[in-house]
């Protein structure tokens, strides 16, 4: 069933792009999340998702896998849903969602980004060892493989998720603040990293906190305020007036 | 003297019948309660395990009051049913009200056991002394195990583990990182429901050597002792199942050398104190002592164990 | 007096102190560590009897205290190690404290205290128990004892009520306005354990929690007012109390039993029906909400499809929105019927003006 649609300047409907969202409305319990939200992720982008706490950044790469439930709205992945394009996206949550003290090292994590591949009952083999060690090589923490994951520094912690999304090697990589509060050498890291991917043709989607590096980094920008206000490459969106909508409204919509 | 008993029990478990079930029973209860505890014990859900094993009291009292005997399937089977029917409870309370999980859980347990209670001495107002086979699942007592028992609780802890062994590696990503689990496409509810039942499995095994007010020692004490000494999880999960073992047979072993005591009790003090003995001699250097000492030194700042036990605490 | 009603006596005493303590346990999510406590005062208990020689009064409540903030120390010092969280503390702490305490009474042949009653305690034998000065009889040694409880927990509660709410509800603020809410905390444990061995008497280690927590926490689902809140428990832990003691009565069962078991159908109910919080009007509340969410998310769906060739009815909806033709076409029907949309002359959904208003209202444009 294919639907007209317009209302954005935005390329063919029938354009096959790595994440489309449509209409999108989450709710947690009975406040909104997200609030008719319509958006293309174009490929082999870096793209940020930048707005204020609570403007349903997180919200919206869970909901395009799935992991909060829709209240209405569709998300596509490569023209299909995400149940079936599982293996093209790779997640990174934020540190702060697991628990470091878990009995597990570095090499393990990263070998836990085979699992989707390996499937039900299938084990972990040399291969996937294998495997997990070069990207855990690529991050820069060869040395770390059989450190205890709580002894790691959070930059280091942070870096093994990369790296474990490395494993998985997706089309998409949906990351939630991996910048957020690591070292120097971590940040430079993940960046030279993910700007290899995109050269790579990959697409890369990051929740963002610090507006003064936007510019710097990233080719694509979505302004979030649970609703939408802006998508688009940086030059053409990254203004003023989008900011100051994206930063202010929100207090506007909250007070009402 | 002393030595001559203990002798005489160690070449019992041997040639006696009964002792021999006894140690075995134990030993079955201590490995799975020890292995499935690890999970519990990073899904931070230590003391659910506590409200699981009295919500079970009715289901015993229940299954007898029914079946009327005391065929330890039927009754191992009421006991899971309302030991999973527990833990729905304390989930239902924490996640439609704003009740916090610690009243939650107290809820349940007191409330459940006080059912059970209602039941067993209302089996024994009708039933006179037939019932007094039951209250043995108050403390555990191993030496009322019978062969049938203990090859009912063998096949029991063997479901548990080849369950155990299938789904190791969803078990172990959906315990570490749920959401990242579910990214993957696995399904962490089931899976999370899944653990709850091999626990109940479990708890409802430890009723016979334990009780049902000790069992959650049992799930909490092995893990946390291995985990002072590995930092792997399938290594935490063996290392556990043994200290459960060894501790289900010394414990077992010693109530059996004296007259009309309840095995529960001793394989709880056994078991705690081989954590006590895995705080301070572990070779992340005697935990304790360490951590004491650093304290004194920076006091107020926030050491670098502190920063690592932040993070692992800190919400998502 | 009738030995009925002593037992009464006993048991809304029973429920009366522990409920009022109980509501602070609630709140300040201390409900596991006064279960610690609560089984922990058995050891105290027996290592009183074995040092005085028979279950004094003073001696007892004394060993229980000792006992109760041996185990909130003993949890507090595992988990300052940094190696155990604080829940897997208290199931280790407890149940060893505990472990120690049963092997002492059974192995004990003196202490004339038996296994079932650590574990029903025994309400039952209340009446027999009385009190003698100067070898007169002044009545139930369980009423005075409780009764001279419910006093000092009424005038700990009034005199640090105001020390007691702020700390529960800020302890960091407490701390500024020099409220030190560490004491209070340890005040609070102590009159636990305290109300923990008088009440093990009647109800045993394990049904003390009913009363403790239960009540609380269903009072805590009717009001958002802590002066409320105490009352509240304190009622609602009596009528458990009672409602028990009849059932038990009438169906030849344990007395504390029966009355946990009333005290957890008592809270099933408030669960269930409580006006606000109870599941119903949860329930109730909740969908209606959800609906006029939906209804905004349609509407603000209409006033961003502009164009004039949109086909905007409930199945274009449906389809765009990812919801069932059903579903849209209730949400549709109800916009007609608030006004918020019209139909034009070839059934097209258009947003009248309130309509547009609502929508714009969600997307503050």
């Amino acid at each position: 069933m294919m639907e007209q649609k317009s209302g954005q300047k935005k390329p063919p409907e029938d354009e096959i792009l790595p994440i489309k969202v449509r209409n999108l409305s989450v709710t947690y319990r009975t406040e909104p999340a997200l609030w008719n939200i319509d958006l293309d992720f174009p490929e082999g982008k870096m793209i940020a998702i930048v707005g204020p706490n609570g403007a349903g950044k997180s919200t919206l790469i869970k909901a395009v896998m799935g992991l909060v439930p829709i209240t209405a709205g569709k998300i596509s992945v490569y023209d299909k849903s995400y149940s079936k394009q599982r293996s093209k996206v790779a997640y990174v949550p934020q540190r702060g969602s697991v628990d470091w003290d878990f009995p597990t090292d570095a090499l393990d994590v990263v070998e836990m980004g085979l699992y989707g591949k390996l499937g039900w009952l299938r084990r972990p083999n040399s291969q996937t060892r294998e495997k997990a060690r070069k990207c855990l090589e690529k991050v820069g923490l060869a040395d770390y493989a059989d450190r205890q994951i709580g002894q790691l520094s959070g930059g280091q912690q942070q870096r093994v998720f990369v790296a474990r999304a490395l494993a998985q090697d997706p089309q998409i990589y949906l990351m939630d603040e991996p910048l957020n509060g690591v070292d120097a050498i971590t940040e430079e890291t993940i960046l030279s990293i993910l700007e290899n991917l995109r050269k790579e043709g990959k697409t890369i989607v990051m929740v963002h906190h610090d507006l003064q590096t936007v510019d710097k980094y990233f080719d694509w920008v979505v302004m979030l305020n649970r609703n939408l206000v802006a998508g688009g490459p940086i030059k053409e969106v990254f203004t003023r007036k989008n900011l100051d909508r994206a930063y202010q409204e929100k207090q506007r919509l909250s007070i009402r | 003297m002393v030595l001559e008993e203990i002798l005489s029990v160690l070449v019992g478990i041997f040639t006696d019948y009964t002792l021999r079930y006894v140690a075995l029973g134990s030993a079955i209860l201590g490995i799975t309660s020890g292995a499935l505890g690890c999970f519990t014990l990073l899904r931070k859900q230590s003391l659910f395990g506590d409200a699981l094993s009295h919500a079970a009291l009715p289901g015993i009292g229940i299954a007898y009051l029914f079946a009327g005997t005391k065929d330890s399937m039927l009754l191992m089977l009421g006991a899971a049913v309302f030991a999973w029917f527990g833990g729905i409870v304390t989930l239902g309370i924490t996640s439609t009200t704003r009740i916090k999980q610690d009243a939650a859980l107290g809820i349940t347990l007191s409330v459940f056991f006080g059912m059970g209670i209602v039941i067993l001495t209302y089996l024994q107002s009708i039933g006179g002394a037939s019932q007094g086979g039951l209250d043995r699942f108050l403390f555990g007592q191993a030496a009322a195990l019978i062969e049938s028992d203990v090859i009912n609780l063998g096949i029991l802890a063997a479901g548990c583990f080849v369950v155990l062994i299938v789904f190791f590696k969803e078990f172990k990503i959906a315990t570490f990182d749920g959401a990242f689990a579910q990214s993957l496409g696995y399904p962490t509810k089931y899976l999370g429901a899944l653990l709850t039942s091999v626990i109940v499995v479990a708890v409802v095994i430890g009723l016979h050597t334990v009780g049902v007010v000790l069992m959650v020692a049992m799930l909490i004490a092995p893990a946390a002792a291995a985990r002072q000494w590995i930092s792997g999880l399938k290594s935490m999960l063996i290392l556990s199942a043994i200290f459960g073992g060894i501790s289900g047979i010394v414990g077992s072993m010693i109530s059996s050398m004296t007259e009309g005591m309840s095995t529960g009790p001793v394989i709880v003090i056994t078991i705690t104190a081989i954590l006590g003995i895995s705080l301070v001699f572990s070779p992340k250097q005697g935990y304790l002592f360490k951590y004491l000492r650093k304290k004194r030194n920076y006091q107020g700042n926030s050491s670098k164990i502190g920063n690592i036990s932040e993070n692992g605490r800190s919400r998502g | 007096m009738s030995s009925d009603l002593i037992i009464i006596g006993t048991a809304v005493l029973v429920a009366a102190n522990c409920a009022s303590i109980g509501a602070f346990l609630v709140l300040r999510q201390m409900a596991m560590m006064s279960d610690a406590i609560s089984h922990a005062v058995l050891l105290g208990i027996v290592i009183a009897v074995f040092v005085v020689g028979g279950r004094e009064t003073v001696p007892v409540i004394v060993g229980g205290v000792l006992s109760g903030i041996l185990t909130v120390s003993l949890v507090e010092l595992l988990y300052r190690t940094g190696r155990l969280k604080k829940d897997s503390s208290i199931g280790i702490v407890f149940p060893f404290l505990f472990a120690i305490g049963v092997i002492l009474v059974t192995q004990a042949g003196n202490v004339h205290v038996d296994a079932q009653h650590v574990l029903y305690g025994s309400i039952e034998f209340a009446p027999f128990d009385t009190l003698y000065v100067d070898e007169i009889n002044i009545g139930s040694k369980s009423l005075w004892v409780l009764g001279i409880l419910a006093v000092a927990n009424i005038s700990f509660i009034s005199i640090l009520y105001k020390e007691l709410k702020i700390s529960t509800f800020d302890a960091s603020f407490a701390v500024s306005v020099g409220l030190m809410p560490v004491l209070i905390h340890y005040l609070l444990m102590i009159m636990v354990a305290t109300t923990a061995v008088v009440a093990f008497e009647s109800v045993g280690a394990i049904m003390v929690i009913a009363f403790f927590i239960v009540p609380a926490a269903g009072s805590y689902l009717l009001t958002d007012r802590l002066s409320r809140m105490i009352p509240l428990s304190v009622t609602l832990g009596i009528v458990s109390a009672v409602a028990g003691y009849l059932f038990a009565l009438s169906a030849d069962v344990s007395i504390a039993g029966s009355m946990a078991t009333m005290a957890g159908i008592v809270f099933g109910l408030i669960w269930v029906f409580a006006p606000h919080r109870g599941l119903v009007s949860r329930w109730r509340r909740n969908s209606k909400q959800r609906f006029e969410v939906d209804v905004g998310i349609m509407l603000t769906h209409l006033n961003n499809k502009i164009e004039p060739h949109h086909q905007l009815t409930s199945s274009s909806i449906s389809d765009a929105l990812g919801w069932t033709i059903e579903y849209s076409r209730k949400v549709c029907e109800f916009s007609l019927d608030e006004k918020l949309v019209k139909k034009d002359e070839s059934g097209r959904l258009l947003l009248t003006e309130s309509g547009r208003k609502k929508a714009e209202h969600y997307t503050s444009g």
